[in-house]
């Protein structure tokens, strides 16, 4: 009888220590909301496929809280200082997650990430496709449930001519595929191609 | 695309919501509360179709809402997602522990009146409707993905608020009922051969309750602190 006692007295102060740390969590002022405009924390873990040039110049506006289109125009001032055309159309390949990283979301997202690497790696390295890994829940990174109408994890194609984002696509049906390894990667890479003006 | 393979479709991607690993912990939960009641499988069977209802419920009321206005499709998908899972760990410890009867409710008393014990007797029974109701909102990443990314397009494309969101619902909780039924069926035989029903039932309840226990430890240590993901 003790010991019952004992273990509901220890599971309601779980109860209660997760009540009041979730409410704490949830009412804590957003340490991003808080600081000064240009001194805000990183704001998204940014595992990039890209030419170094460009990466640190991605990298940089990602730490400085900016929007996607912010991203989008120091990514295209880092690439017209290395290619000469500078309106070639260019593909961003973003997968992105939440806090709750789920075994399925894990799945998703490694192949995508070798749908993108095996299917075209000099388009890589040629910076005409980029790989980001973002998480829409660290502060900064929200508006990208609105700009992408995000209602899950989810794996976004973007298509950009120069600095201008053209065209995106959700790809909704690497859901349906994930346990079809072949039809998955085959299917990102149709899109991807497509995409490129390639199909 | 035909009618009955729309319907077909939205069938298809209820019964994929169920069966991913993603909702894993809240099925096995619910698995055990519908079959807790192991000599009594008619019981078994209408705890079954209450949660089943209260699921399809869920899918329901939000398909009606979202296909009327689209554009908070992601708004809601994400605080859904955010807010209901966090508070799903507490809920389903204290429910857990109301079925290992570590909390009692003070109205329970002996000296009832008949029409109350009934109530409380059939509590459960409507209070998988109730769960049904509470985990089909606690949408995880591939639930939120198959209902909003790729239910909800169809119900919007076939102006289907009710019909396809109700195909969905009784298809996300069909597998759990049929488990249940399967081990209340298989957990009787067995009690019957052996003679010990009750002794199998009085294990069942408790099980159940530790199931909730560990599921909502599990919920809140994910969820809430930020630990088991």
């Amino acid at each position: 009888m003790k010991l019952k006692q004992v273990a509901t007295a220890l599971l309601l102060l779980f109860v209660g220590v997760s009540v009041v740390f979730l409410v704490v969590k949830e009412t804590r002022p957003n340490r991003a909301n808080t600081s000064p405009v240009g001194q805000s924390a990183p704001t998204q873990e940014v595992a990039s496929i890209m030419p170094p040039a460009e990466k640190s110049a991605s990298t940089a506006v990602v730490q400085g809280n900016a929007k996607a289109s912010g991203a989008v125009a120091a990514v295209a001032t880092a690439r017209a200082k290395n290619q000469i055309d500078t309106h070639s159309r260019t593909v961003v390949a973003y997968y992105f997650h939440g806090n709750f990283r789920c075994p399925t979301c894990r799945k998703i997202e490694a192949l995508s990430r070798e749908a993108v690497e095996s299917g075209f790696p000099d388009d890589l390295k040629a910076g005409r496709i980029e790989w980001h890994v973002i998480n829409v829940e660290e502060p900064g990174n929200e508006h990208f449930i609105q700009d992408y109408q995000l209602f899950s994890k989810a794996l976004v194609l973007v298509a950009k001519e120069g600095s201008k984002q053209t065209q995106w696509k959700n790809l909704q049906e690497v859901w349906t595929l994930v346990g079809k390894k072949e039809a998955f990667i085959k299917y990102v890479q149709s899109e991807i191609r497509a995409y490129l003006g390639e199909a | 695309m035909p009618d009955i393979l729309v319907a077909a479709t939205a069938l298809w991607l209820g019964i994929l919501t169920s069966i991913s690993p993603c909702p894993l912990a809240t099925n096995i939960a619910a698995i055990s509360f519908v079959s807790r009641r192991l000599g009594n499988p008619g019981q078994v069977f209408w705890t079954g179709v209450l949660y089943t209802l209260g699921r399809t419920l869920s899918y329901v009321v939000l398909g009606i809402l979202l296909v009327a206005s689209i554009t908070s499709v992601p708004l809601v998908s994400q605080l859904l997602q955010k807010y209901m899972n966090k508070i799903l760990g507490p809920i389903l410890i204290l429910v857990g522990m109301f079925l290992l009867e570590m909390l009692t409710l003070s109205f329970a008393s002996p000296g009832l009146s008949e029409k109350m014990q009934f109530r409380i007797a059939t509590r459960g029974v409507w209070g998988a409707g109730l769960l049904g109701v509470i985990f089909a909102l606690s949408f995880c990443p591939v639930s939120a993905a198959l209902f909003f990314g790729s239910l909800l397009p169809l119900a919007i494309k076939y102006e289907s608020s009710v019909l396809l969101p109700s195909l969905y619902g009784v298809a996300t909780g069909l597998p759990v009922l049929l488990f249940a039924l399967l081990v209340a069926f298989g957990a009787q035989s067995l009690g019957r051969a052996f003679n010990k029903l009750t002794r199998i039932e009085w294990w069942a309840r408790r099980i159940t309750g530790a199931v909730f226990v560990v599921v909502g430890i599990y919920y809140s240590l994910t969820f809430i602190f930020g630990i088991l993901t």
